[in-house]
């Protein structure tokens, strides 16, 4: 199984950039129009993510910027609209499309931090699983297994509660974007674990491993050096459709009131916010945060599909 | 029936014409990546696509068979063309019995009713040598062994009476004794029903055994065909005469295996003119730009220039010269060699315990059922020389290989290793000095090696840090006959034979004492494994290196060893000098081992099959665990197990003989 293109000796940018061309990876992906679409629009969200200063027309978090003078402004496309607010504004007179590119890096932001939060401790538990097996294994798994009977918004509603509970209500504005991080990668490692265990001991058997092991190279040199590289692919698909999960996961918890303030605008926050309008002729508030929530979930897990597919040899 | 043939896309078989007689068994020899099984396949109409026939023809019968719609064509297999594949188990439907996937196939070519279906299964059952066969058509695939299971599928093969067998590899996956017993099954076959078979395999002794005619292939085209006599004793082909002379027998170990330097292009790359001119020691400039037709008469057939003109003698001519070159390599000084025992391997045992279910260990007392893996393992190699164990698979010989490595705990005995006494001076630590001292060949070349370091990381692993590695590492490529620039490519751009040059640079690089081989050739292609086997010699030689060598093939034991072990169920039956044992077999196990492997020097079925298969190791029987299938067994055999006596060099484990040596 190859990642990256085949490295050569001779190893011109131009040159690197024709063998990643050519490489399996980079062709299943050009083969399927879908997949490049998605592509595309992942790559739009991370970009307006990164650069959301610069792209956003308001800043929602300066308080000079707002009006409450504005609120309530419909999208530009209808009737009584300000051209300044395109996607319109929110009860307290926020530019929702500002809000939107913000709240696309934060939800993005925590997404990501929670999948590699999850996969670095599910990794390490899954390899350690794996390899010396016996009570340890046992042990770990069936953590994971009693873990895996709750459903993932539980286990996340659960950690939340009890880090709030500890905290007190003090603290909660200035730490809670760690607290949902710290909330959904716990209810995530088990899938990495699980995972990152199966592989192990399919490599933990073979014949590389069993050299190094008879020049009695250490555990830790022979999981990290030679099992981590090999697992490796599977761990990076289950990362693309845990990001997806992990999104959403967020925006829910945000949704009930337990992630992110209504201050900090997050795809979940807004929703929650545009959600007691909704019926009452501010549509615009909570469905077009909505859709991007939408849009940027479906978009990552297509493509973790598509990873999924292309690392496995047998579906080439 | 006659089968000119075809040409597919990339061409992995191109241009290959031949016949096969009703009555008469065609080998198609070659080594993997020859398009051997593809022309198979081709036949039965079993491409698959975007793979098809795009030039020639292929006649059946009298009938064209190759344009056949895919029904017909699936009317046509099974009733006039049988097929057997390598892998009995993946050949037979698991969740089926043996007796309902006969009966359907009988009833979709036969006009049969269900009860005359069965008893034409039984009937089957029985010619193909199942015994019991009343009992066993309800079993289920998993409950027979491998050579039941493929006997199965011969009479699968068989139901219908037809008149080509195509057979691709059918014996490669059993031992040899079982092999033996299923080549003569085919040989009967042919003999009784007059059908015509296709017998394809890698391996020129069974050709030698059962076929009438041969045809080698190399790289998707057929170089040589003719009677098995003239091909096999008068090789014409560069090719087939290099192939003859690299497979090592068991008669003798003088020779020097010939190599042929390179390996099979792969089909996207096969060279202009004749496909074999980049190895052909005698090529002219011919070769490298026409390609030679098949020329000669009913005899024997050869595509190759040189036997246009004046150039037959440019062929021995060249072997000649690449022999001497060879010999005189091979006379460089051996290092100092002592007799001394270098590692001694006593009593050893590894049982492992299979678990039960809970049930049985309520109704059993005992709570633990135990496999005895190596059960009482006594040997030692002296320093610089190899020893070889030999067995078919299950005799335990990986699992001594692994406890001796370290991988596994043994449950008994001790191996102790004796450094020479210039280590000795400093007085190391045993335990350390031990693991860097050896180090391990593995069977399969590609889980050996890491698929995602590069050359240069997996040869440098086991490099002590002190030495500049990157040096070393150039040396051992170049050692074991890699470019130093080898290093920068991953282990997935090479070949079979190459990555197990890497293998052994890597062990190299621990600076060795000791190695121990687990099939270090048997998954590679007659002419590589005779470079690989040289190549170790060499290695031998030039570093003084102790080997374990581990095999199933006796011939490759013989030619590498200086000791040998023959080993049944965990037990060393008969262990002493490879030319004592090879050629004057003692222990009973060790005749019938040797009288099971073809022999390609002579012509057609000169064995007596090894009866029976190695029994189920949770159940072993009583006494001499070779007493069920010995010609010899006497009542104590069944009761007493038979004690190791060393007597003139050669230890030997076995009641009869015993009692006999002693007594002379």
């Amino acid at each position: 199984m190859k990642i990256a293109s085949r490295p050569t000796n001779r190893r011109s940018p131009k040159r690197i950039f024709e063998n990643v061309l050519k490489s399996d990876i980079a062709r299943s992906f050009l083969r399927s129009k879908v997949t490049i679409l998605v592509g595309c629009i992942t790559l739009i969200f991370v970009v307006t993510a990164l650069f959301a200063p610069w792209m956003a027309p308001h800043n929602p978090y300066d308080p000079e910027s707002i009006s409450v003078m504005n609120s309530f402004l419909p999208p530009a496309w209808v009737e009584g609209a300000d051209i300044r607010f395109i996607l319109g504004t929110d009860p307290v007179g926020r530019d929702v499309l500002s809000a939107i590119i913000y709240g696309t890096r934060t939800s993005l932001g925590i997404g990501l931090a929670s999948v590699i939060l999850a996969a670095t401790v599910g990794v390490t538990l899954g390899l350690i699983s794996g390899y010396y097996g016996g009570g340890v294994d046992a042990f770990i798994m069936r953590i994971a297994e009693i873990q895996l009977t709750f459903p993932d918004i539980l286990i996340a509603l659960l950690v939340d509660g009890i880090i709030r509970s500890f905290l007190g209500p003090g603290h909660h504005g200035n730490i809670s974007i760690f607290v949902v991080i710290l909330a959904i990668s716990l209810a995530y490692w088990v899938h990495f674990a699980r995972v990152v265990r199966a592989t192990t001991l399919v490599e933990k058997s073979k014949d590389y491993v069993n050299a190094a092991r008879i020049a009695k190279k250490s555990s830790v040199y022979i999981m990290a050096r030679h099992l981590l590289p090999n697992i490796l692919g599977p761990v990076l698909v289950i990362a693309t459709i845990n990001l997806a999960l992990a999104i959403v996961t967020e925006a829910t918890l945000s949704f009930l009131g337990l992630g992110l303030p209504p201050t900090q605008p997050s795809l979940g926050t807004l929703i929650r916010v545009g959600n007691d309008y909704l019926f009452s002729g501010e549509w615009w508030i909570a469905i077009v945060p909505g859709a991007v929530l939408a849009v940027m979930g479906l978009s990552v897990n297509l493509l973790g599909d598509w990873l999924r597919d292309a690392l496995n040899p047998k579906l080439r | 029936m006659e089968i000119p043939t075809k040409e597919t896309t990339i061409s992995p078989v191109d241009d290959v014409s031949f016949h096969i007689n009703t009555g008469e068994i065609l080998g198609v020899v070659g080594e993997s990546g020859a398009g051997k099984s593809i022309t198979g396949t081709a036949i039965l109409g079993l491409l698959e696509p975007p793979g098809r026939v795009s030039n020639g023809e292929i006649i059946f019968d009298g009938k064209r068979i190759d344009n056949l719609p895919s029904e017909q064509m699936r009317l046509l297999r099974g009733a006039k063309i049988g097929s057997v594949f390598q892998d009995p188990l993946t050949s037979l439907n698991p969740l089926r019995t043996i007796g309902q996937q006969l009966t359907d196939t009988i009833k979709t070519h036969l006009p049969f009713t269900q009860n005359q279906a069965i008893s034409h299964a039984l009937d089957l059952l029985k010619e193909v040598g199942i015994p019991g066969a009343e009992d066993r058509i309800s079993f289920y695939p998993h409950q027979l062994s491998g050579g039941m299971r493929q006997r199965v599928v011969i009479a699968l093969a068989i139901c219908a009476e037809p008149k080509l067998i195509i057979a691709d590899e059918p014996t490669t996956a059993l031992d040899v004794s079982v092999q033996a017993q299923i080549t003569m099954l085919l040989r009967r076959l042919c003999d009784d029903r007059d059908a015509a078979i296709m017998l394809i395999t890698h391996d020129m002794g069974v050709i030698a055994e059962t076929a009438d005619r041969v045809a080698v292939m190399y790289a998707g085209q057929l170089v040589e065909i003719g009677n098995v006599g003239d091909v096999l004793h008068g090789p014409r082909s560069p090719y087939t005469r290099g192939l003859m002379n690299a497979i090592p027998t068991i008669v003798s170990d003088t020779v020097e295996l010939s190599q042929i330097p390179g390996a099979m292009p792969r089909p996207e790359e096969i060279p202009k003119g004749c496909p074999f001119h980049p190895r052909c020691i005698s090529a002219i400039a011919k070769c490298k730009t026409h390609r030679p037709e098949l020329v000669g008469d009913e005899h024997a057939k050869v595509a190759c220039w040189l036997y246009e003109g004046e150039n037959v003698n440019r062929i021995v001519h060249a072997e000649e010269t690449a022999r001497q070159r060879a010999v005189g390599r091979a006379e460089t000084p051996e290092l100092v060699e002592s007799h001394a025992p270098f590692i001694k391997v006593a009593g050893l045992e590894k049982h492992f315990s299979v678990p039960t279910s809970f049930l049985s260990r309520l109704l059993r007392k005992s709570n633990r059922t135990v496999v005895r893996a190596v059960n009482g393992l006594d040997f030692v190699i002296a320093s610089g020389k190899t020893m070889g164990l030999v067995g078919e698979s299950g005799c335990g010989k990986s699992t001594a290989a692994r406890v001796i490595s370290g991988l596994y705990e043994p449950t008994k005995g001790n191996i102790s290793f004796h450094h020479s006494s210039k280590s000795d001076g400093k007085n190391q630590n045993q335990s350390s000095q031990t693991h860097t001292d050896m180090q391990m060949i593995f069977q399969d070349p590609m889980a050996s090696l890491n698929p995602r370091w590069r050359v240069t990381d997996i040869v440098a692993e086991f490099i002590p840090d002190r030495i500049s590695k990157i040096e070393r590492v150039g040396e051992l490529l170049e050692l074991v006959g890699l470019s130093p620039s080898d290093g920068a490519k991953y282990p997935h751009e090479f070949s079979g034979g190459q990555r197990q040059r890497i293998s052994i640079a890597r062990a190299l690089g621990a600076n060795p004492k000791f190695l121990i081989c687990d099939e270090p050739t048997s998954a590679l292609d007659v002419s590589v494994q005779a470079q690989i086997l040289k190549l170790m010699v060499e290695i031998q030689r030039k570093i003084g290196l102790t080997y374990l060598f581990i095999s199933h093939d006796l011939a490759v034991v013989r030619h590498v060893s200086n000791d040998v072990g023959v080993m049944y169920m965990g037990n060393l039956v008969e262990y002493g000098p490879t030319n004592e044992v090879f050629s004057s077999p003692q222990h009973p196990y060790t005749q019938l081992l040797l009288n099971a492997v073809p022999d390609i020097t002579k012509i057609g079925i000169s064995r007596h099959p090894i009866v029976g298969e190695i029994p189920n190791p949770l159940d072993p029987p009583k006494g001499c665990s070779f007493h069920p299938r010995c010609i010899l067994a006497t009542s104590q055999c069944k009761k007493e197990v038979p004690k190791a006596i060393v007597h003139l060099g050669v230890t030997i484990a076995c009641h009869v003989v015993n009692q006999s040596r002693v007594e002379v």
